[in-house]
């Protein structure tokens, strides 16, 4: 056999370079790399958001901005943190590793994915732009209702409510397209042997989070539009002075919102399991049970909607039945904590920075649920919805539960998407830092809420002046605290000591089975799965 | 994927698509009718609106699984036909053909830096290469091995 070496043959290694590469990629871990940087960018502009408004509430009174910028800046930096930071870091992950995991060569359709990615830039501008408008007198800022965008209020809104309309119907095709090539994708492109009940963890987080967005987008996308109609087209959907009900509303929108949670959820729950087991150097507890769990959690989420609010007025059966249903999801849900927990325990762990996140997720992300328990009470949410007790609550879920979440998997796939690995004691040192002020942060709102301070306001009673200094002064450091993760991710870009192939001792899968970076094109050598 | 025939002389390379195509329109039916139950009930509500975008995205759907399904029947192969071997790519409705004199042909196992194999068949400065999609290294070397020996047999 003649056997000849040529410089570069490969075909898949002609790929377009510079800005074109990055414009017309459909290469999934070009696509993954770009969703994952739009996400840290968004998320250190929604976490500037926020500082601004921790900043406002230092003190009692009005210092900072005037109430309407206050509430525009609350608005914004939830849909920028749940729709361009969380959902496109899951998304970006899932680009990167679920062709690696399932050894397909690239998504089934790649052209849809870069799509899907390029209506992300104009949905961010489409949603922070009116604040630029308004510096030079054109309308009045960005929408100033909270993310949930109720009526009446949203109806009565200024020209930032129709933006970022806009801007969640480009959100919510660009989830559809994505949704729509991971199950086609994980469906059909499984290597040989890999059945469903084969695939990793994180694979079937992404499975169920796509079939939630397939059922759910569609809802909330005729839900805002039935109020841009309200605001322009003379109709009265949400007005009840024209025959409407701005409750039918609220059952839309978190008919769409808590799903979203899961959504933003399970793709976490999927890798951190496959972490757990890397560094307990023990094989995962209870694969086929997580499994079931998740299709659970997945199904319960479209049926609990109406604990969002239960203090509408809702029928007494209604209450009875939400109330019912929500605590439900947490069966699944401790079956997950106990397969967790029972994958490390006995093992052999050691904790790099991923288990430090990892764990640490574990419990606060525990804290972040029981307290949801206690608003699933209806007697008990009567008194705390619309507190900071349910600021500090879903905190609580989604930063520990999802941000920290996403920040393990970061710092566990890094060195195999780059090649290089981080500096592991600035990554402690960050992880430290995030975790102890990320709950000076927000146990004092948890007092707050109990103590009575409501929710998206600037200014507040004297009493409540100290917690909200200590969460304030906190929350500056957790923010300035994620420089560092910014200045280690891109450190390991850049360089640093060389990434074996496997990276961590005891990690399982095919991603690994790959060099470190992966070349171009992943699996043109198909593998089989026994 | 790579198949051969029984007696060796032909070899097709093809994606393994995991889906059936009875699972795949099991697969469609389910999204579109949870989609549009979804969308009957909250429309029976008052939010009519919601059902034309479940429309549009049972319709996106739809034609995401069909162009999966006309991908089905991509394959490559090669055959060892008389005193030719005839070399064939078949991508959706675009097929390519290539033969070559048996005594002419020569199959090339060629590696690049990134440690990837590729296979290419043909007379000196006519070569195609074969099997780029759907083989890995270990099967691309095996497929050069055996084409090697059949090439090299006296017919």
């Amino acid at each position: 056999m003649s056997t000849t070496t040529v410089a570069h043959h490969d075909e898949h290694a002609d790929h377009p370079t510079g800005i074109m590469r990055w414009l017309t990629t459909t290469n999934h871990k070009d696509i993954g790399t770009m969703y994952l940087t739009f996400a840290l960018i968004m998320f250190l502009v929604g976490g500037a958001m926020i500082l601004g408004i921790r900043a406002e509430l230092f003190q009692p009174g009005l210092q900072l901005m005037k109430p309407d910028f206050f509430n525009q800046l609350i608005g914004v930096h939830a849909l920028v943190m749940i729709f361009a930071a969380l959902m496109p870091a899951a998304t970006g992950f899932a680009n990167w590793m679920i062709p690696l995991q399932i050894g397909a060569p690239d998504m089934a359709l790649p052209r849809l994915n870069n799509w899907g990615f390029w209506l992300l830039p104009p949905s961010a501008i489409l949603l922070t732009l009116p604040f630029t408008l308004a510096l030079f007198g054109i309308g009045d800022g960005a929408l100033a209702t909270g993310w949930t965008f109720y009526p009446p209020l949203s109806v009565q809104g200024g020209i930032g409510v129709d933006f970022a309309i806009f801007a969640v119907h480009l959100l919510g095709i660009s989830s559809v397209l994505g949704s729509i090539n991971i199950i086609v994708t994980l469906f059909n492109m499984r290597a040989p042997g890999m059945t469903l009940m084969k695939m990793p963890m994180f694979a079937w987080g992404w499975l169920i989070t796509a079939f939630l967005l397939i059922a759910t987008i569609p809802v909330l996308a005729g839900a805002v539009t039935m109020l841009l109609t309200d605001r322009h087209f003379g109709t009265h959907f949400f007005d009840a002075a024209g025959g409407g009900d701005p409750i039918l509303f609220q059952h839309l929108f978190w008919f769409f919102g808590h799903p979203e949670v899961y959504i933003l959820l399970l793709p976490v729950w999927g890798f951190i399991p496959q972490i757990l087991q890397t560094f307990s150097r023990k094989p995962m507890y209870g694969y086929k049970a997580q499994v079931y769990a998740f299709w659970g959690i997945g199904a319960l989420s479209v049926v609990v909607w109406a604990h969002h609010f239960f203090t509408a007025g809702l029928p007494v059966p209604a209450l009875l039945y939400f109330m019912y249903s929500t605590m439900a999801i947490s069966l699944p849900l401790a079956v997950l904590f106990f397969c967790w927990i029972k994958t490390m325990w006995k093992g052999s762990m050691s904790f790099e920075t991923p288990m430090l996140f990892t764990v640490g997720w574990i419990i606060l992300f525990g804290i972040g649920g029981l307290t949801g328990l206690v608003l699933a009470d209806v007697a008990a949410d009567a008194q705390y919805h619309n507190s900071y007790f349910v600021v500090a609550h879903f905190h609580y879920t989604l930063f520990a539960g999802g941000i920290m979440g996403i920040m393990a998997g970061v710092y566990y796939w890094l060195p195999k998407m780059t090649g290089h690995m981080y500096n592991e004691k600035l990554g402690k040192l960050h992880f430290w830092l995030t975790a102890i002020s990320f709950n000076l942060t927000f146990i004092p709102q948890f007092f707050l809420g109990l103590a009575g301070m409501p929710r998206r306001i600037p200014d507040y009673a004297l009493q409540f002046a100290e917690f909200n200094m200590i969460s304030s002064i906190a929350a500056f450091v957790l923010g300035l605290s994620q420089l560092l993760f910014v200045y280690n991710v891109i450190s390991t870009i850049r360089g640093g000591q060389k990434a074996t192939d496997k990276v961590w001792e005891g990690a399982e899968g095919l991603e690994w089975t790959l060099p470190s970076p992966p070349p171009y094109h992943s699996f043109t050598e198909q593998p089989v799965v026994k | 994927m790579t198949v051969f025939s029984a007696d060796g002389n032909v070899i097709v390379a093809k994606p393994n698509n995991s889906l059936t195509i009875k699972e795949l329109v099991w697969l469609f039916a389910g999204i579109a009718a949870i989609t549009m139950v979804i969308a009957l009930g909250v429309s029976l509500s008052g939010a009519w609106l919601v059902l034309p975008f479940a429309g549009f995205e049972v319709l996106a759907f739809a034609f995401a699984l069909h162009h999966v399904y006309l991908h089905y029947g991509d394959y490559e192969s090669v055959s060892l036909i008389g005193n030719d071997v005839v070399v064939e790519k078949h991508c959706y409705k675009n097929s390519e053909k290539f033969i070559f004199q048996r005594y002419w042909a020569k199959v090339t196992l060629r590696n690049s830096t990134d440690g990837t194999y590729s296979i290419f068949i043909g007379p000196h400065g006519k070569e195609i290469e074969f099997g780029t999609r759907y083989m890995d290294t270990e099967q691309r070397i095996a497929v050069a091995k055996q084409l090697k020996q059949r090439l090299n047999i006296v017919w």
